[in-house]
């Protein structure tokens, strides 16, 4: 394996800002569950379902990226460099917001 | 150290000594946050199966549902087995075991489930379209 064996609380650390991810991506597709399939009554078009396709895409794509993100840090942390800047929280934060601005106007229109 | 000692005190054994501790907390923490994920796969999996009726295939839905149960409950038993492995290495003073192939097959397997979703809502919001 690459480098040395880093101190294990900084590996533990990181598999638990993995498993944080992991999760907030699931939470992004029962969300989209939610919208397209529970919230909206079936007569309601396709909105909600344009909605719940958005948010699961978002699930799929931070489940991908938070296994680079894992795998950025841990080699980082192996060949004693500074952390990689993780570009998730961003794509996180823009995602949702759009979402909701998105959710918005349909529940006004 | 979190106790004073007079000096000519002997060492305290290894899983008194701070770093320890620490590490094993962590190690627990880790095994706790392996818990919540795998139950939330499972609880997800569930909310697939029920709450996607109407959505694509169902059979699509089923194995995406279905593989997230299982691998929810897997997932949980192999993680208490990693944190007793881990537990083990920390008291020995040895390397940690590799994490890279479980958090690559979680990796995988949840990339998986979530296309075999999104490919039920796609198939299900193109019916409507028609």
């Amino acid at each position: 394996m690459l480098g040395e064996e880093p101190d294990a609380r900084f590996s533990f650390a990181n598999e638990r800002t993995y498993l944080a991810w992991n999760r907030t991506a699931l939470g992004a597709v029962v969300a989209g569950l939610a919208v397209a399939n529970v919230l909206a009554p079936d007569d309601e078009g396709i909105g909600p379902e344009l909605l719940g396709v958005a948010l699961i895409l978002l699930g799929l794509v931070l489940a991908g990226l938070s296994y680079v993100n894992w795998f950025n840090n841990e080699r980082a942390l192996r060949l004693r460099l500074p952390l990689p800047h993780s570009p998730l929280l961003l794509v996180l934060s823009v995602v949702t917001g759009l979402v909701a601005v998105a959710a918005a106007v349909y529940t006004l229109s | 150290m979190s106790v004073d000692r007079a000096p000519g005190d002997p060492d305290p054994p290894r899983w008194a000594q701070a770093e320890v501790v620490i590490a094993s907390t962590a190690n627990e923490r880790t095994s706790m946050a392996w818990s919540r994920t795998a139950l939330a796969w499972a609880a997800v999996g569930a909310a697939v199966v029920r709450y996607q009726a109407e959505a694509g295939v169902a059979s699509v839905r089923m194995v995406a549902g279905g593989a997230l149960i299982v691998c929810g409950v897997a997932m949980w038993l192999v993680a208490q087995g990693r944190y007793r492995q881990r537990d083990r290495a920390l008291r020995a003073d040895h390397p940690l075991p590799d994490a890279g192939p479980m958090i690559g097959a979680v990796a995988v397997l949840v990339i998986g489930a979530i296309v075999l979703v999104l490919a039920a809502e796609v198939i299900d919001l193109v019916t409507d379209v028609r």
